[in-house]
C-alpha cells in the first residue's frame, strides 16, 4: 500500500493506519482491543447505519458520529470512551429496549444475545419508560428452518441485507413505519434457500431463532470448538457446539475464514452434527451375525483376514476408500495393508453414482459432497498408487477380490445409492467395513469396525481449491472408541 | 368475473409501464405506480402487489415496504367518500377536533340507523392551507373553513353526487371477486 492510499488516525490515543475510504469502525476493528458497540453493522454486509448505537466522538466535530458510516480522515482523533460517548450508548440501548419484550427467560438467544451482552456492558439499568410496549406478531413460521419474533427485533436490517446481498432472494423487508415497523416476508411467502440459518446467526437478538435449536439447550451449557464441515468439498470452517457433560452435539455455526467461507455456511452443512451423537453411532465392532465383538477380538479377526491373503501368489485384495476421511487415515490403512500383505492392495475410490460432482450454487455449496476429494487424490499420488475411481461399486471388478477393506462414508446421506453399493459388497467372500453409523445398512458384512467422526480426530482435509485444513480432536462421544490408527496398531 | 377481467385496466397498465422507464431504477417508480393503482380502483390489495412483481418485474417486498410505510395508501376497500380533516396546529386552534367529532358522530348515527352514508372520516397532518382552518379534503377536493356544520353539509352534498369512478371500479371488482370466491362454497 502506497503512502497516499493509507490514512493515519488515532483511536483513544492509539495510532492506527487504514486504507483511505475505510470507516472508523474498520479502524477500530483493526486495533483489536477497543470495542465500539454495534448492532446493524456486520463485516459481511453493506453499511446501513440504522441502529445509531456505535457513537464515537471525533475531535473538532461538535456532535457524536456513528463509527460504521463515518469515513476516516488523515489525523483524525477518535474517542470511544468519553463520558458523553458512554452516555449516548446508554440512551441508544434504552431506545432499542422501548418495545423489546424482555422475554429472555424463554428466548433461545439468551446467553449469546448482543442486546443482553451490551446491556450488561453499557446499559442504563434503570429504565424511565412509562409507556406501554407496542405488541407485534410473535412465533411466526417464516420458513422451514426459522421462527420470527417481531417484538424482539430491533430493526437492524441485517437479515434484509443478507437476503438482498448474499442469497439475492430479497424475501425480507421492513413493513409499516415508526414503532409499528416489523421485519417480515410478503404474505404467504417463506424463506426458502440453503442459507437460511445464517439469518439466525446474524440476528443480534432473538428475533430469528433456528427451529432445530429452539428450546433444545441453553447456550451457556454448550462448549464451542473449531472444525471443518464435512458436507462438501468447500470445507467451510465451523464452530461445533457440544454439551460438555453429555457430549451431545447441538449445532454447527460458521467460523469466519475469508479464504474459504467468509462469514457464512449452508443449511446442508448445518445438519452435519446429527451423525455425531451417540444414538446414531456404531460404538463397538460387529461380526457377520451382527454380534458385538471386543476391540481386541475384532483386531485379531481383521489380522487373520488380512494374513490369509498375504503372499504374492494369493488372491486379490481390494482397498475401497471414500473421500470422507483424512489424508492420514488413507495413508495409514494403505500402508498397513501393504506391510501385512507384502504387496500393494488394489485401491478403489468409491464415489456416489448419482453425484453431480461439478455443480456449484455460486455461494458455497458444491455438488462434490465429500470433504476430502483433493486430499485423497494427493495422498494416493504421494503413495505412488494408481487407484480406480468408480461411480458406485457395481461392475467395477470388485467381484474378483477375495477380501475388501472398505473405509465407508462418514456422512451416509452423501451416498444415496449406499444400499445398492453395499449389496455388491455383500456378495463378496470377505469384507471389513469401517463406518460410524449404527444403521443396519452395512449389516451382514464379515466385520464392521466403528470409526471416529470429523470432530473426534486430528487430521487433514484438502478442499476443492487445494487448501489444506487441519481438524482438531474433541473428546470422543464414547471413551471406548478407537481411532483407525489405534485399531490398526492392535491388528 | 374476476377470473376473466384483469384487475388493472389497459390504460392503467400503460401508465405503469410509462412510470417504470421514468427513473433510473424501477424501484424508484413505486410511489407513482401505487398512486395510479389507487386512483383507478380506490385501494391496493396484496394481489395487486403480487401482480406488480409477476407482470412488471418489481420486487413484491420492495413494493410492500413502501405501501405499508405511507398511511395515504389504502390497503383495504374504503368508503367511496373520505373526509380528511387537518389536525395540525392552525386547524386544531380553529376547532378541527370538533369538526372531526361531528363527522364521526354523523357516521356512527347513520350506521346505527342502518342508513346508507358512503363516508368515512379521519384526521390527517397539515394540508398546507393554514390560513383557512379547519381545512378538509373530500377525496381529492379541498375545502376551507370546515366547521362542524360545514362538515355535515359537505357530507350531505357529496352523498347526493354520483359515486366516483374509482369507487365504482372498486365495487365491481369486489363483487366480481366475491362471487368467484363464494361459488366453490355454495356448490
Amino acid at each position: 500500500m502506497s503512502q497516499e492510499q493509507s490514512v493515519q488516525l488515532t483511536v483513544d490515543g492509539r495510532e492506527v493506519s487504514v486504507p483511505a475510504g475505510s470507516t472508523i469502525m474498520e479502524a477500530v476493528r483493526k486495533l483489536g482491543e477497543i470495542e465500539v458497540p454495534h448492532f446493524c453493522w456486520h463485516p459481511g454486509l453493506s453499511v446501513a447505519g440504522v441502529c445509531r448505537f456505535c457513537m464515537v466522538k471525533i475531535e473538532g466535530v461538535p456532535k457524536l458520529q456513528i463509527a460504521c458510516n463515518t469515513e476516516v480522515r488523515e489525523g483524525m482523533a477518535v474517542d470511544t470512551i468519553a463520558a458523553d460517548v458512554k452516555e449516548a450508548h446508554k440512551w441508544a440501548l434504552e431506545f432499542h429496549l422501548i418495545n423489546h419484550p424482555l422475554d429472555c427467560p424463554i428466548c433461545d438467544q439468551a446467553g449469546e444475545c448482543e442486546l443482553q451482552n451490551y446491556y450488561m456492558k453499557v446499559g442504563k439499568y434503570t429504565s424511565q419508560m412509562d409507556e406501554d410496549k407496542v405488541l407485534k406478531p410473535k412465533a411466526l413460521d417464516v420458513g422451514d428452518t426459522l421462527v420470527l419474533d417481531t417484538e424482539r427485533c430491533i430493526l437492524c436490517s441485517r437479515c434484509v441485507r443478507f437476503e438482498d446481498e448474499i442469497t439475492k432472494t430479497s424475501t425480507l423487508g421492513i413493513f409499516n413505519r415508526g414503532d409499528r415497523a416489523v421485519i417480515g416476508t410478503f404474505p404467504d411467502r417463506r424463506i426458502q434457500h440453503n442459507y437460511s440459518y445464517n439469518l439466525a446467526d446474524i440476528c443480534p437478538v432473538g428475533a430469528f431463532t433456528a427451529k432445530d435449536f429452539r428450546f433444545q439447550c441453553r447456550v451457556w451449557f454448550l462448549k464451542e470448538s473449531e472444525s471443518i464441515c464435512p458436507g462438501c468439498s468447500t470445507g467451510c470452517n465451523v464452530k461445533v457446539f457440544q454439551n460438555g457433560n453429555s457430549r451431545e452435539y447441538f449445532r454447527l455455526k460458521p467460523l469466519e475464514n475469508p479464504e474459504v467461507n467468509g462469514h457464512w455456511m449452508c443449511d446442508y452443512g448445518r445438519t452435519q452434527f446429527e451423525h455425531l451423537n451417540v444414538k446414531d453411532r456404531l460404538v463397538s465392532p460387529l461380526g457377520a451375525d451382527n454380534s458385538a465383538l471386543s476391540w481386541s477380538d475384532a483386531a485379531a479377526r481383521f489380522g487373520e483376514l488380512v494374513k490369509s491373503q498375504a503372499g504374492a501368489d494369493n488372491g486379490k485384495v481390494a482397498l475401497v476408500l471414500t473421500p470422507q476421511h483424512t489424508n492420514e487415515e488413507f495413508s495409514a490403512i494403505f500402508s498397513h495393508l501393504k506391510s501385512q500383505l507384502g504387496r500393494e492392495p488394489e485401491v478403489f475410490v468409491w464415489r456416489e453414482a448419482t453425484e453431480e460432482r461439478d455443480s456449484f450454487d455460486g455461494i458455497l455449496f458444491r455438488g462434490d459432497r465429500n470433504p476430502n476429494t483433493r486430499g485423497l487424490e494427493d495422498t494416493l499420488k504421494e503413495l505412488g498408487v494408481s487407484a480406480k475411481e468408480c461411480s458406485g461399486l457395481k461392475d467395477v471388478g470388485l467381484s474378483q477380490a477375495q477380501l475388501a477393506v472398505v473405509l465407508g462414508p462418514e456422512v451416509e446421506r452423501a451416498y444415496p445409492s449406499l444400499e445398492t453399493d453395499l449389496a455388491v459388497l455383500r456378495e463378496m467372500p470377505a469384507v471389513v467395513y469401517f463406518g460410524n453409523h449404527r444403521s443396519q445398512a452395512a449389516a451382514g458384512l464379515s466385520l464392521r469396525v466403528p470409526t471416529l467422526v470429523f470432530t473426534e480426530k486430528e487430521g487433514t482435509y484438502v478442499n476443492h481449491a487445494g487448501l489444506k485444513q487441519t481438524l482438531k480432536a474433541n473428546a470422543r462421544v464414547m471413551p471406548s472408541l478407537k481411532s483407525l490408527t489405534e485399531f490398526l496398531g492392535g491388528a | 368475473m374476476s377470473t376473466t377481467t384483469h384487475p388493472f385496466s389497459d390504460e392503467l397498465k400503460a401508465r405503469i409501464k410509462s412510470f417504470l422507464t421514468r427513473y433510473e431504477t424501477k424501484r424508484s417508480s413505486i410511489l407513482p405506480i401505487l398512486h395510479a393503482i389507487q386512483d383507478e380502483k380506490d385501494w391496493i390489495s396484496e394481489d395487486d402487489v403480487a401482480l406488480l412483481e409477476s407482470e412488471f418485474d418489481l420486487s413484491a417486498v420492495d413494493v410492500r415496504e413502501v405501501l405499508t410505510f405511507y398511511s395515504m395508501y389504502r390497503t383495504s376497500p374504503p368508503e367511496p367518500w373520505r373526509l380528511e380533516i387537518c389536525n395540525s396546529i392552525s386547524c386544531w386552534l380553529m376547532g378541527s377536533k370538533k369538526t372531526l367529532e361531528a363527522a364521526e358522530r354523523r357516521i356512527q348515527e347513520a350506521k346505527s340507523r342502518g342508513e346508507k352514508l358512503p363516508f368515512s372520516c379521519r384526521e390527517v397532518e397539515c394540508l398546507g392551507l393554514c390560513g383557512k382552518g379547519p381545512v378538509g379534503f373530500v377525496n381529492k377536493e379541498r375545502h376551507e373553513n370546515v366547521t362542524p356544520e360545514r362538515a355535515l353539509q359537505l357530507m350531505e352534498e357529496y352523498s347526493q353526487k354520483p359515486l366516483p369512478a374509482a369507487a365504482v371500479r372498486c365495487a365491481e371488482l369486489q363483487t366480481g371477486e366475491g362471487s368467484a370466491s363464494e361459488n366453490p362454497h355454495s356448490n
